[in-house]
Parts: structure tokens; C-alpha cells; sequence
């Protein structure tokens, strides 16, 4: 092909093709190119088209290139035309077949032009359309067989099909068989149900769905009049998609559309366009949308991907969409390691400008409530603000790692995950358990160890802690969404009973891997409250769908031989820890940034998917590899973030990144969760809270379950009960029962009145309103009041003649500023 | 080498000891024992024990699993209220003290015993101490920071008590590289303490975490080596923060035996015993002879580790017996793959026992089996110190997996196996999870044939101690898990106590559970505490005799306690109750029951007068004894209490034989959970017909001439009825009278028989007389027995 041919004979092409009749398909009116990008090459996909069949068909996408390299989607405004009408037309930014023979597309646009030889073939020959590959990507495009419509399990006004067409041989008798043949009627397609209905001229709940002028309309009538035929046993099946353009495109405003063009890669070797088959969707909705064409267009500074579906097939591209910021200054900020590099590195490209570092006295709550969950107490904050050294942060940040307080903070949140409760493990279960974990945690254990001694665990739950993992799933199924939530990130429920919709996920994968675990059985023992987690040497799984014997399936590797491997976990666990395997590093890197940065790189931190790609995709693969290169450490990850700048940041945006929630440019301030915000009234007040059962000054981030203790206080403000795996249980949404515990709830209340609380000691010590206060304030948020705080608490104290109870007043007040209910 | 011949009994409990602590007021209820203070008597040394308890006064009685000598002391002066969270029994009476002496001959083997406390109102439930050589002392009550630890010198044993959040500290001295054994018993004392043991040097630094012990559950035990000279301090606690469990913590300079190896011994040969410790090291050999058995076959024997020297140090180790052959593995067999191909096929029955020495290691042996039949294992491991939880597999001569045993809730298990065909199988010993190491000990008996297993149903009515009356009542529902022993079992008790009666003395063919009488000697004393067992063996003969387990019903009552001491599995204690008035008098006592055959029915009533108020509404159930077979009995109350009639209604099919039998029946009363019972005295029960022909018949038939007949009718019972008499089926020649009706009051007819005159001389002829009448509801119909006259020539 020729990318780039003379003016004078683009413009004869062009006269020629007009002549020639596609004088309707030119958009004469259209802009040359987007205001204020100068267009010096053009690059039309495909680049030369060959079309097979009556029905075939190519999607175009033309792109400028400027001259300082940045692309610009011209396919909307481009100028296009055949030389040979007879041959092939232009439809909108689609070349179609008409007959065989061989002519040429010329595109213009930008002031360029490209001719791109066209060769149609195969028209003449016999094209019916395929049950699997068209009729059923049609029902799925119009949204008919979703979940929300004809898909869900009961379907919908007694039409039911498979979810999305993963059973397709049940969806064509459904729509020849069922309801008296109606559907259907090949001998006048135009009464078939299954055109009147989405076209409403039979009512139909779900109303217009399908229009004449769209794709499917022509597909599903023609599948109708051709007989509503099956595919032929040896019609080649699609093994593939590709999307044009492919993932990391970065587009700069105003350039900010791309069309999309998706092709179908099938068993015969043979490619087609399924542009108009495929469904797109967008990652985030905010930054980018994206047409049911495939037109992408961008909408904010950000990453999306664009999620494109063709049968069971899923691609998702990922566009950055930049913009110039004309007033932005990249600040001269240090770079402690790799993550303010890459973080830095990110901002850049976004245009967005980081924040400086926080204050010394809110990186020491920040840094004390991330690590410990807890306040500092005043005297630990007094030193720290007075400790001159310019290391100081790192020093605190070691001291704090090695408390016994952080691995007793941490076991929480992993007991969270697996649903540690008394209900799951037994009354003695959930002590040792929880002991186990905190000690994993004291220990550092690697992450790989942690990993391989949970899920190849066996034996006594009581004896062996770790098995009670098996104990709080109930059978292989649940073991494998548990491993996939934690372990993988990925939540593959939806594959149980059908293909995923929305990613790779098949029914025969998570079958597949459910062959791993079901030879896991438990069993009582005369003990009270114990289990025995044991493997046995047979047991097989059985898809329920399609009756298959399933093998082992691992992810990325397919079916494996486990042979006679007396414990097939120990295949899975062998792949799942290898340091080859990135993805089982990079969720816990993930989730790690999660609990002290408030917001995964994937977020949620265990929903890792195609369609939900990283914010920062360098960094995560990045801090993943630096967790296998440290043999699997978290702790030493933990401290790389923590050290870093972009974890110290200022809460506070400056007017270059103030939009930014998710690419680190500031310290996304976040509410303090149930466990330590109960902890830290208890240490502002220096009234601990009593946890029956629990030995005196154990905290309410120490509690073993959740269940174990019923606090209502704790159940207001989000604790979980841990009946799933999912972190999403745990919810810090403001609610009504938050705001009546503050104003008046017992557990305030009870501790601002008690007498030996901190400022009625204070008071009974002899100390100044003044000092009180300033206990009150270091305490609370680690700094002295300011002097407006101090004048309205002073006047307040002295306008009541009861000292405490202006005390009372004031301690009141600070517990329901933001400052103190936030991690900031 | 030492040949070490020990005598020894399986039953403990056949030395009891009693003693009368007098001086005290009568007690009003049943005794409740709820702790012993020290929990631990010491072998060859006299122990003062504190027991408290309620209603522990008037004649009191101290039963030991164990020989001991009792010297009372008295009522503790300073007894207080106790505030034990197992007081349970003492809500109707304050918990009282009380002391006594408990001297235990040298040479008992340490570990679990019991004791209980007997009045002649009852008796207590079982304590458990510990036989222990340690010295005891009891845990300093402040203890609860590292700033109080209580010192202790190695070697010594605390008793301690759970104060929930609160740890208990304790410290000692040691030297660098001195190695100090430790262990907490609690869940094998029955209580429920769930131990986590730590220790720490002076600065903090963890040296020793114990928790859970494969063998021992929540009873943890560890060497710990001192990295340097100084002081320890020990971390005790309940790992739940549970209060009021008690703990007895035993340090000891010497690693403690953990089991012997092999877990079984035969009766009557000697074999080479080790002991492993808990290092895993092994001890021994020493050679071991068990003369002879005292008690029910399998057994458990206590040994101490004394029997083997170097493992010398506290304790003991638990040993199966045994009177079938123990085929030990031998490096031979014990690979499953090796056994598949060079072994000769084992005879069963035997019990093979080996060591799972290594994880993932499999042991194999060979036997012969026939199709349709069924092989029954049963392992031992756990309940003889062993963390081994068995896993039977059978695989056929190839190696192919056939069959393993399903998984259930015990660590032991209990399994058939069919072979599919006649040939040689193997069976494999793994561990479920696949461990393995030097104390990994099992044991499998393996039986051809069906067998059965009994047990005292875990039943809230249901108990394994009694107080009972002298020829008192108590009942016990049993179950039989029958594996292919449909047959009837019988039933037998063994006790050092003579003059037990069980009743009925049999399970019925088939039966999985039924209730059984224990009816007590006459002679069985106030006071007096029995230990007993009861066994069954299939009436075919065949096969062992099976004791009766109590396991479930300890396990459920001592739910820390998953392996009770073996000697408390299937031990019923009853004890001797103060002479109670009857709760009811029956009469008659005895008599004669008529049952018509032809009927298959009869009745009989006796009056119940109900002598007490506690037995006002309480239930009367008739146990017969020695019926005839197929003869049943059904028990019908007629009228309101207290002075009531029970019909008694014996059944059996029609034309029974003729009989007579003598019944006789066991009434059983029950309320509240008591029983009293009363004999019946000998009932005849005669079997036969209502009505009797007597005839006479003439010398011959001589034609031409009349002859008479003469028939007399007996009756049988009190309702007399007419009778019609008749010729049956007169032959040819002769011609006779129309039936004629006996009235009711007479009992002699005669039926005129005429001869023809052209009668064949010459020839036979036989007659029947035939008489109907009824019986009750019922026609009667009774035929003489046919006689045969020759007709003669006149």
C-alpha cells in the first residue's frame, strides 16, 4: 500500500471514486481534523482489506499523527470512497462487500490521504449465518440475554436464555421450540416474535431494543429465513478477538475519541470483522464512554478500559487520556524510591502535580494509625515533633513495624478475610487461629509461606490453625472462590453456573479448579470443637453442565496432570507461590497499598480483572516484583511505602491535582475504622473499653472475631461480620447510627463522665485549663490546639462553673471533628 | 536383658477401698464430689486430700480406681463455700470439706485413676486424679505477672486453676543446657483447660511456645533447653481466657514417656517393649510378659515406664492386650508395595500393629479372604497415647485400591470390609493426614466373621452409676452396632461382686438397642460401691466376649476429655442405698395360668398396690423370664391406682405343644429415674387342651350287633361348656348315632354304633370320635385318637 500519495492524484482518486457513485458515502462537510492538532501523517487500519463473503466487512479506524508523535482519531470526520462501488461501498466508517473484484478505498482527512486496495471475494458462494457467531453475539449485543433481561434464571415473560449464550444449543430450541414456535417463523420471518418483540410492535417489557438500521436486525432475520439453522459440526468456531488499536494508548485533548475495530480470529485460520457483534463498555465511565459502535471518548484526565466482549471473548484495551495543564510546575519534590518514581511518572502524564509532604504531626497519626492502628500517645508525639534528626520518619516507621501491637493490627484485617468468627471456627478455633495469624504477622512470615500454610493445610484445626481455612469454606466450590478472592483477586462466582460475563472466567476454568481442592474432606474427632481437614486419594468433579470429568486447570497454563500426586493442592500452591507468577505478588502488593493508601491500584483490592485494570500498572507491577525479590517480605514492602513520599504526602490538594482520587497526588484523607476509632476515644480519654472475656487493655483492633464481643458501637461504624470473604464488608459509609453514637451514644457518653478519665485526673492533678487542653489536642490529632481552638475552649471553660463538664464539652467537640474521625 | 514378669489386672477397680467416716449428721441427699485438692496421689507414699463436696458426712465410703488405703481425717475445720464453677450439685447443700489419707502401694503404674465418695444415699460422680510421682504444690494465688511468678523447683508439679484473662506465672532457675521436661495434664484430668504455655527468659525473649500435642489435644508438653544459666519465667494460660479450669503443670528434668511401642501385647508371650518419650526418642527394649488376663480381652494396661529403664522419669504408658496373635510389621512388610508381593497372607483373626515411622508412610499386610464374608478392623492408637489417627485401606493382590474406611467423628476406626471375591487382600495402615514418626504407634484387630459392638446409650436418662437398694433395680439402655452379627447376644456381668442378675439376659436376633435390668445382690450393703462391667458374646458362640462402652456417655459428660482413662470405659459403679420401703406389693405372687393351645391365649391378673407417693404415677414394667418359645406376654393396666389390676394376656400360636413351664417375672417400677423391683414368684403356665377324649371301644365289630361307645370328656378351665360328640366319617358297614350334646355339667356320653349284617368280616376299620365345644370366644374342636377294630364274625 501506499500510506501517502501526490495531492493532484488524491484528487483525481477522489474524483473518480465520486464519479463512480460514491459520491453519497463522502462526508464533504466534515473538519479536516480536530482544532488545534496539525496533522502529518495518516494511517488508516487495515491497511489493505480483503473481504470474503457477501456479508463481509471491515471496520475503519484512521489515525493522525502529529508531528510530535501524538495520535488523533480522524475516523469519524475522514473523507472515504471506492473507486468501484460495484465491488465495495463505504457505509458511515465501514467498508462493505458488493461483489467480487478489486478496487481502492481512498481516505482523506488532516490534509492526508491513504489508498487502501480493496479485494472481494467469495460473494457468489453460500455465507448462512452462524447460530453461535452471529445470531447469539446479536442477542448478546442487544442486551437480551443478560443477566437484568432474558438471561437471568428464570428469564424474563416466560422467555428464558442462557446467560449471554454460554449454552447454545438449549438457546436455539428456546427459540424454535419453545412457545409454540412463535418465535421464529422462517416461512415469514417478519412475524417472528423474535423481531416484533425488541422492535415493539408486540409490546415487550424491556421496550425498543432493536431498530431495522441496526446490524442485528439484518442478522437475526436472515438466521430466520435461512431456516433458523444450527451451526454445521465442522463450521469453524472463534478461538479469539483482537482489538484495534491495542492497550496503552495515550491520547492527548483534544484528541480524545478512537474507534474501535474488533476482529474475530476462528479455527479455520480465518479472520472477520465483528465490530458490529461486540459489545463495549468502559472501565470507568467518568474518564471515558464508549459507543455500542466502538467509538471510544475520552471525558476526563485518567485511564480507562474499554471492555470488549465477542462471544465468550474478552479484550480490554486501556487508554490514558492526557491534557496540557498551560499553569502546572512540576514541584521539585525528592524522590525516596521506586514508588515516587513511578508515581511521579504517572502524575506527570496526567498533568497532575503532587502534593508536598505532610505535616511532621499528621504523618505520625497517619503513620501510627496504618501500623499499629492506634494513636500515639501524647508523650510518643511530644518526642517525635521534638526529634530533630532528618531520618526521624524512617526510624519511626522501623520502631512502629516491630511493635507486637502491628502484627496484632494486621491479624485483623486478615481475619477479616477469612471470616474468622466463633460461628465459622468454634469458641476455641477462633483464639488459635487468630493466634496463629498474629504470630505469622510477628514473625513476618512470607507471604508465600502464609499462603502455603493455609491452603495446603491439614490436620487439627485446633492443633493446626491454618486448616481452618477448609473449615470456614463449605465444600471445593466455595474453597475455590475463596482462594480466587484472596489469592488471585479475582471473583469467579458467576463461573459456578455459567461462563463469566464480563471476563475470561469459564465454567470448565473454575470446575477446573475446583479439581484441586475437592478431595479436601473434613471430618469431627471425639475432641469438642475440633475438625480434621484430610486430602483423599479419589474424588473427581464433574462440570454440571456439560457432565465432564474436569482435570486441574491453572490459569494461564490450562489443563495440568496431576497424576497421582497424593495431595493435588500441592500443584496449585506450587504454581500459585511461584515467583514466576506475578499476579499472586502483585494482589497482595495490591492490598497491602490498599490498607494504608485507602485505595488499591485495583480497586477493590480483590476484584482484579481485565475490565478493572490498575491505576498505576508500572507501580503495581513494580512493588509485586520487589515483594518476590525480598522472598516474598511484607513487611519490607510495608516499609517502602511507608517511606515513600507519595505515602507522605499532604491530605491537602493543591489546585493540579485536586480531582485526583486515584493516582497518589495527595493523601486521600479516609474515615478511621470501627475497630480503631473505638480504640482511640478509649485512648483520648484514657477510659479503655472492657471486652468481656478478653483480658483487660485488649483493644477493640486486637479482637480476635467480631463475634466474640457484640458491640453495638462497633457494629455502627462498619465492623464486619465476616461472613465472606470479600473486603468489602467492611464499610465505613456514613450512617445515622454513627451520628447518634457521637451525639449521643452510651460509649462516649460513659467516657467523658467517668471520674478517672484523662481530663478529670488532669483537673483532680492540679493542672491549667491550658495543659488539659494541650493533652486533649495531642491526643486526639497530635498537635497543640491552635489559638483559635485554644480562645473559644478557654472561653467555654470559662463560662461554666463546672470545669469537667466544660471539659466534657470540649473533649465532646473534638471527637466529632473530622480531624479526629479521619486518617488524614 | 531383664525378663519382666508383671502380674497385673486389667480392672483397677478390683481393689476399692472403703472406710466409715463417723460422727457426723446423716446426710440427707446423694454425695457430690466436686474437686479432690492435691489431684494427684503419689505411688509407694500417703497423700492428705482435701475432697469438697456436699452431703459428704454419715457413712462415708472412698471408692479408687486404684489400691489405695483410706485413713479419714475428718471435716476440714476451716472448710468454706466453694466457688467452683462445677458445683452444680451442690445448689441443695453448701460444699463441704472433708480430708483423708490416700496411701498407694509401690509399684502402681502412674497416670489416671479415680476416685468417687459413696453414703448410703448415694454415690458421686468420678474424679479423676493423677498417680504421680512429682511432688505437688498448689499455685500461689497472685501469680498473675511476671513480676509474681511463683519460683518453683525443678522437679515439682503445681495445680493451678484458670483465673480466665489472667496468665499464672511461674519461674525457676536453670543452668545453660539443662533440659527441663514439661507438660500440663488438664483435658486427661477432665477438666477444661485449654493450655498455652510459654517460656520467656528475664528480658521477655520467647524460648518455648507450647499449645495443642498431637497425642495429648489440649494438653501440651515440650523439652525446654536453657540457652543460658538464669531464670525462666512460665507463661500459663487458658487459650480461650476461660475461668475456673484447672490445670496441674508437671516439670520434670527427665523427657516424659508418650506411649510404647507395640501399642498390643499378647497374653502369654513375651515381647520386647519400648517406650518413646516425648522427643521421639525410644527407650528399651525390655523384654515384657503378660502371664494372664483378669479382665475382658481387649484390654489396656497401664505400664509404668519403670518396666522399661531408660526411659526412667515420670509416668507411664498405656498397652493394649490382647488374646489373639499380634503380628508386629517387620521391615519386611512394612511397605505397602513390599507386602504386596513377599509376605505370606496373615491368619485372622490377629492384631497387626506397627509404626507409621515416617510421614506418607503405609503400612501393608496380607490376607486371605472369602466373597461375601466380611473382614471387621478396628484400630488403636489414640486411646493408647498414640497421635496417630488411623486410615484402613484394603487393596486387592495388584495393589488397586478397593476400599477404605469412611470418615467419622472418631480418630479410631471401625470397619468391615466385603471382599468382592475369594483371594488374598492387603490391608494398608496410614495416618489420615499422613504424619508419621517414632511414636505414631497402631494397632488393628482384624477379625473374619460378623461381630457387634455394645454401648450405653448417650442418653440423658441414662447413667453409668447407681445407687441402688440391697436387690435393687437399675436399668441401662444398651445399643449393639452389629457388624453382620444379626444373632441373638448374650448377656453377662462381671464384677468382683457376686450375686448380680441381669435381665433379660439376652438381646433379641437382630435388636440394636434395648433396656436391661441390673438387679442387685440382697446382701449389697449401704454404702457399698460395686464396680461392674457388662459383657455380650453372640449366642453362636463365636467370636469374643464384647464389654460394654461407655465412651460416648463420658465423652458427652467430660467433653475436654476426648480419651478417657481406659479403666472408666464401660465401668458401671453402683452403690448400696439405705433399705428403702417398697414402692409397691403385688399379689398373687404366683399361681398356675392355663393357656388353651387351641386358643394361643390366656390371661392372668394380678393386683398392684402402690405403696409410696413417689411411685404414685410412676410406670410398672413386667419382665418375664423363661417363657416358652413363641410365647409372648402383654401387660395391660385395667383400672386407676393405687390399688390397681394388670391383665396379663400370654400369647402363642395355636396348637402349641402341650406343656407345662414356670414363669416368672421381674416388675420393675421406675420414676424419677429409680427403679425398684419386685420377683414374682413362680408362675406355672401349662400349655394344653381345653378338652381331653377318653374313649373306650368294644374289643371288635361283629355285624348284625349294636355297640356302644362310651366317651369321657375332661375340661380344662373355668367356664365348662356342652359338648356335642360325633363319629367322624363312619366307614362302610357301620352307621351311627346323630351327634349328641354333653351338657355343660356332665362329662360322660355313650354313642351307639351299629354293625350292619353284611359288615365284610374280616376287614379293619378305624374311627374317630370328634367333640366341639367352645372356649371362651373360641369353637374347640378335639378328635380322639383314631382307633382301628376288626369286624369279626359273630
Amino acid at each position: 500500500m501506499r500510506q501517502f500519495v501526490a495531492c493532484q492524484s488524491l484528487v483525481c482518486l477522489i474524483a473518480m471514486a465520486l464519479e463512480s457513485g460514491g459520491a453519497a458515502q463522502a462526508k464533504e462537510d466534515a473538519p479536516a481534523s480536530p482544532p488545534g492538532v496539525k496533522v502529518t501523517r495518516l494511517e488508516v487500519f487495515p491497511s489493505q482489506i480483503e473481504l470474503r463473503g457477501a456479508r463481509a466487512y471491515r471496520q475503519l479506524v484512521v489515525t493522525g499523527i502529529a508531528a510530535d508523535g501524538s495520535l488523533c482519531d480522524l475516523t469519524a470526520i475522514s473523507q472515504m470512497a471506492t473507486t468501484d462501488s460495484s465491488v465495495a461501498v463505504v457505509e458511515g466508517t465501514i467498508v462493505r462487500a458488493r461483489a467480487d473484484g478489486r478496487c481502492q478505498l481512498a481516505v482523506l482527512a488532516g490534509g492526508q490521504a491513504v489508498i487502501v486496495p480493496v479485494e472481494v471475494s467469495g460473494t457468489a458462494e453460500p455465507d448462512p449465518i452462524s447460530f453461535q457467531r452471529e445470531t447469539l453475539a446479536v442477542l448478546t449485543k442487544q442486551g437480551c440475554n443478560s443477566g437484568a433481561c432474558h438471561g437471568s434464571p428464570s428469564g424474563k415473560g416466560g422467555f428464558r436464555l442462557s446467560l449471554r449464550g454460554f449454552d447454545p444449543e438449549l438457546d436455539r430450541l428456546t427459540l424454535i421450540r419453545e412457545d409454540g414456535g412463535r418465535r421464529t417463523n422462517p416461512l415469514d420471518p417478519d412475524a417472528s416474535l423474535l423481531l416484533d418483540k425488541p422492535m415493539m410492535k408486540v409490546p415487550h417489557g424491556g421496550g425498543l431494543k432493536l431498530t431495522r438500521r441496526e446490524p442485528g436486525y439484518a442478522v437475526l432475520r436472515q438466521w430466520i429465513a435461512e431456516g433458523c439453522q444450527p451451526d454445521r459440526s465442522d463450521a469453524p468456531r472463534c478461538v479469539g478477538i483482537e482489538v484495534y488499536p491495542g492497550t496503552g494508548q495515550v491520547l492527548k485533548r483534544p484528541a480524545w475519541q478512537r474507534q474501535l475495530a474488533v476482529l474475530a480470529r476462528l479455527s479455520d485460520g480465518s479472520v472477520r470483522d465483528v465490530t458490529e457483534l461486540a459489545c463495549f463498555s468502559s472501565s470507568d465511565p467518568q474518564v471515558a464512554e464508549v459507543s455500542p459502535q466502538g467509538e471510544v471518548r475520552g471525558l476526563a484526565r485518567g485511564e480507562a478500559a474499554i471492555l470488549v466482549r465477542y462471544l465468550e471473548h474478552v479484550a480490554s484495551p486501556v487508554f490514558t487520556f492526557v491534557q496540557d495543564v498551560p499553569e502546572l510546575v512540576w514541584p521539585q519534590l525528592p524522590q525516596v524510591n521506586y514508588i515516587d518514581e513511578l508515581v511521579d511518572a504517572k502524575l506527570r502524564q496526567l498533568g497532575y502535580a503532587p502534593s508536598g509532604l505532610a505535616r511532621d504531626e499528621e504523618f505520625l497519626r497517619r503513620v501510627y494509625l496504618d501500623v499499629l492502628g492506634q494513636l500515639p500517645t501524647p508523650e510518643e508525639t511530644r518526642q517525635f515533633l521534638a526529634d530533630s534528626r532528618p531520618d526521624k520518619r524512617r526510624l519511626l516507621i522501623d520502631q512502629l513495624l516491630s511493635r507486637p501491637e502491628h502484627a496484632r493490627f494486621w491479624a485483623l484485617k486478615w481475619g477479616d478475610l477469612l471470616r474468622l468468627t466463633t460461628q465459622q471456627v468454634g469458641p476455641s478455633g477462633v483464639f488459635k487461629y487468630h493466634r496463629w495469624l498474629e504470630r505469622a504477622f510477628a514473625q513476618n512470615m512470607p507471604y508465600d509461606e502464609f499462603a502455603r500454610q493455609l491452603l495446603l493445610a491439614r490436620g487439627s484445626t485446633l492443633e493446626n490453625p491454618p486448616a481452618n481455612f477448609y473449615r470456614t469454606t463449605s465444600d471445593a466450590q466455595d474453597s475455590v472462590e475463596s482462594v480466587c478472592q484472596l489469592f488471585l483477586g479475582a471473583r469467579v462466582q458467576c463461573a459456578k453456573c455459567h461462563n463469566h460475563p464480563f471476563e475470561r472466567w469459564t465454567q470448565d476454568d473454575y470446575y477446573g479448579l475446583a479439581a484441586f481442592f475437592n478431595r479436601v474432606q473434613k471430618k469431627k474427632s471425639p475432641r469438642s470443637d475440633e475438625l480434621w481437614v484430610f486430602v483423599t486419594a479419589s474424588g473427581e468433579v464433574t462440570q454440571p453442565r456439560t457432565g465432564k470429568i474436569m482435570k486441574p486447570w491453572l490459569p494461564g497454563r490450562g489443563t495440568v496432570d496431576a497424576g497421582d500426586v497424593p495431595d493435588r493442592r500441592e500443584t496449585f500452591v506450587q504454581w500459585l507461590t511461584s515467583p514466576d507468577n506475578l499476579w499472586f505478588a502483585q494482589v497482595e502488593a495490591n492490598r497491602i497499598w490498599s490498607f494504608v493508601m485507602g485505595r488499591g491500584l485495583v480497586d477493590p483490592p480483590d476484584d482484579f480483572r481485565e475490565s478493572n485494570p490498575p491505576s498505576n500498572a508500572a507501580l503495581l507491577d513494580a512493588l509485586a516484583r520487589d515483594l518476590v525479590a525480598h522472598g516474598f517480605d511484607r513487611r519490607h514492602l510495608l516499609r517502602q511505602i511507608l517511606n515513600s513520599r507519595t505515602y507522605q504526602a499532604d491530605f491537602r490538594p493543591n489546585p493540579f491535582n485536586q480531582d485526583d482520587t486515584r493516582y497518589g497526588s495527595h493523601y486521600l484523607p479516609r474515615m478511621l475504622t470501627a475497630e480503631q476509632l473505638l480504640d482511640a476515644i478509649c485512648a483520648v480519654t484514657e477510659v479503655p473499653e472492657p471486652l468481656e472475656g478478653l483480658p483487660a487493655g485488649t483493644r477493640a483492633t486486637q479482637l480476635p472475631a467480631p463475634d466474640l464481643v457484640k458491640h453495638e458501637f462497633l457494629k455502627a461504624f462498619g465492623q464486619p461480620e465476616r461472613q465472606t470473604v470479600c473486603a468489602c464488608e467492611r464499610n465505613t459509609e456514613a450512617n445515622l447510627s454513627m451520628a447518634i453514637q457521637f451525639f449521643n451514644g452510651p460509649v462516649i457518653y460513659q467516657k467523658l463522665r467517668d471520674p478517672n478519665n484523662r481530663f478529670r485526673r488532669l483537673l483532680a492533678a492540679g493542672r491549667a485549663p491550658e495543659a488539659i487542653l494541650d493533652e486533649l489536642y495531642l491526643a486526639a490529632v497530635c498537635r497543640m490546639p491552635t489559638a483559635e481552638e485554644r480562645a473559644a475552649a478557654l472561653a467555654h471553660l470559662a463560662s461554666k462553673n463546672d470545669r469537667a463538664a466544660a471539659l466534657e464539652d470540649i473533649t465532646w467537640a473534638i471527637l466529632n471533628t473530622n480531624e479526629f474521625l479521619f486518617q488524614h | 536383658m531383664i525378663c519382666a514378669r508383671v502380674a497385673f489386672s486389667t480392672a483397677a477397680w478390683t481393689l476399692a477401698v472403703t472406710a466409715i467416716l463417723t460422727g457426723f449428721a446423716t446426710a440427707q441427699g446423694p454425695p457430690t464430689l466436686i474437686h479432690v485438692r492435691p489431684a494427684a496421689v503419689a505411688p509407694g507414699r500417703t497423700t492428705e486430700l482435701v475432697l469438697t463436696g456436699t452431703h459428704l458426712s454419715g457413712d462415708l465410703r472412698l471408692w479408687t480406681s486404684f489400691p489405695a488405703r483410706v485413713d479419714w481425717l475428718g471435716a476440714d475445720a476451716q472448710a468454706q463455700p466453694t466457688s467452683d464453677r462445677n458445683a452444680s450439685s451442690g445448689k441443695d447443700a453448701p460444699p463441704v470439706q472433708v480430708r483423708c489419707q490416700l496411701t498407694v502401694p509401690v509399684g502402681i503404674a502412674g497416670g489416671i485413676g479415680g476416685l468417687t465418695v459413696a453414703t448410703p444415699q448415694g454415690t458421686s460422680d468420678v474424679q479423676y486424679v493423677m498417680i504421680d510421682d512429682l511432688p505437688s504444690v498448689a499455685e500461689a494465688s497472685d501469680n498473675h505477672s511476671p513480676e509474681l511468678a511463683q519460683p518453683l523447683t525443678v522437679p515439682t508439679a503445681v495445680e493451678g486453676q484458670s483465673d480466665g484473662t489472667l496468665s499464672d506465672f511461674f519461674q525457676f532457675e536453670a543452668r545453660q543446657g539443662e533440659r527441663i521436661a514439661c507438660e500440663v495434664v488438664a483435658s486427661r484430668l477432665g477438666w477444661d483447660y485449654d493450655a498455652l504455655l510459654r517460656i520467656c527468659g528475664a528480658d521477655g525473649t520467647e524460648y518455648l511456645l507450647l499449645d495443642d500435642d498431637p497425642a495429648t489435644g489440649a494438653d501440651p508438653r515440650g523439652l525446654f533447653t536453657a540457652p543460658k544459666d538464669g531464670l525462666y519465667r512460665i507463661e500459663l494460660q487458658d487459650h480461650r481466657y476461660k475461668a475456673g479450669g484447672r490445670y496441674r503443670l508437671r516439670l520434670s528434668h527427665v523427657p516424659f514417656a508418650t506411649c510404647a511401642q507395640p501399642l498390643v501385647v499378647p497374653v502369654g508371650i513375651a515381647t520386647h517393649l519400648t517406650a518413646t518419650d516425648i522427643i521421639g526418642q525410644r527407650h528399651g527394649p525390655r523384654e515384657l510378659l503378660i502371664a494372664a488376663a483378669s479382665g475382658p480381652l481387649p484390654g489396656i494396661l497401664v505400664m509404668p515406664v519403670a518396666a522399661v529403664p531408660e526411659a526412667s522419669g515420670s509416668g507411664s504408658v498405656l498397652i493394649g492386650i490382647t488374646d489373639l496373635p499380634v503380628m508386629y510389621e517387620s521391615p519386611a512388610d512394612t511397605s505397602a508395595a513390599s507386602s504386596t508381593v513377599q509376605t505370606p497372607p496373615i491368619a485372622l483373626p490377629a492384631v497387626l500393629a506397627g509404626t507409621l515411622q515416617q510421614p506418607g508412610e503405609v503400612d501393608g499386610y496380607r490376607f486371605a479372604a472369602r466373597k461375601g464374608g466380611s473382614v471387621q478392623f478396628r484400630a488403636m492408637s489414640r486411646s493408647l497415647g498414640s497421635p496417630a489417627v488411623v486410615s484402613l485401606r484394603v487393596a486387592d493382590a495388584t495393589g488397586k485400591r478397593l476400599a477404605e474406611n469412611p470418615p467419622t467423628d472418631s480418630d479410631e476406626p471401625v470397619w468391615a470390609f466385603v471382599p468382592p471375591a475369594d483371594g488374598v487382600y492387603q490391608l494398608q495402615v496410614s495416618d489420615l493426614i499422613g504424619r508419621g514418626g517414632a511414636d505414631y504407634g497402631y494397632a488393628v484387630v482384624a477379625r473374619p466373621g460378623p461381630s457387634f459392638a455394645l454401648q450405653l446409650k448417650n442418653d440423658k436418662n441414662n447413667r453409668w452409676r447407681h445407687a441402688v437398694p440391697p436387690g435393687g433395680v437399675l436399668a441401662l439402655d444398651i445399643q449393639c452396632q452389629r457388624q453382620g452379627e444379626d444373632g441373638p447376644i448374650e448377656l453377662a456381668i462381671d464384677s468382683p461382686r457376686a450375686g448380680w442378675q441381669i435381665v433379660p439376659g439376652r438381646l433379641p436376633a437382630k435388636a440394636n438397642e434395648a433396656r436391661v435390668y441390673l438387679v442387685a445382690p440382697q446382701d449389697l450393703a449401704p454404702g457399698e460401691t460395686v464396680s461392674l462391667h457388662l459383657v455380650g458374646r453372640a449366642s453362636s458362640g463365636e467370636g469374643s466376649t464384647i464389654p460394654l462402652s461407655t465412651l460416648a456417655m463420658l465423652r458427652a459428660t467430660r467433653p475436654a476429655c476426648p480419651y478417657p482413662p481406659a479403666w472408666h470405659d464401660g465401668l458401671l459403679l453402683v452403690s448400696g442405698l439405705a433399705g428403702e420401703s417398697p414402692w409397691f406389693r403385688v399379689e398373687p405372687v404366683s399361681g398356675q395360668v392355663f393357656l388353651p393351645r387351641q386358643v394361643g391365649s390366656a390371661r392372668w391378673e394380678v393386683k398392684v398396690h402402690r405403696l409410696s407417693d413417689a411411685f404414685r404415677q410412676g410406670n410398672l414394667t413386667f419382665i418375664p423370664l423363661s417363657l416358652p418359645p413363641n410365647v409372648s406376654v402383654e401387660t395391660k393396666r385395667k383400672d386407676a391406682g393405687p390399688h390397681e389390676t394388670w391383665e396379663l394376656t400370654f400369647k402363642g400360636p395355636a396348637n402349641l405343644p402341650e406343656s407345662s413351664h414356670f414363669v416368672r417375672f421381674l416388675l420393675v417400677g421406675e420414676a424419677g429415674g429409680q427403679f425398684h423391683g419386685f420377683w414374682s414368684g413362680d408362675i406355672e403356665l401349662q400349655v394344653a387342651s381345653p378338652l381331653r377324649l377318653a374313649v373306650q371301644w368294644p374289643a371288635a365289630w361283629v355285624p348284625g350287633q349294636v355297640h356302644s361307645v362310651q366317651v369321657d370328656v375332661t375340661r380344662l378351665g373355668s367356664d365348662p361348656q356342652p359338648v356335642e360328640l360325633r363319629l367322624k366319617t363312619l366307614p362302610r358297614g357301620l352307621r351311627g348315632p346323630e351327634p349328641v350334646t354333653l351338657a355343660a355339667d356332665a362329662s360322660q356320653a355313650t354313642l351307639q354304633v351299629t354293625v350292619a349284617e353284611d359288615a365284610p368280616v374280616g376287614t379293619d376299620l378305624a374311627l374317630v370320635v370328634v367333640a366341639k365345644t367352645r372356649y371362651g370366644e373360641t369353637n374347640i374342636e378335639v378328635e380322639s385318637v383314631p382307633h382301628t377294630l376288626p369286624i369279626k364274625a359273630p
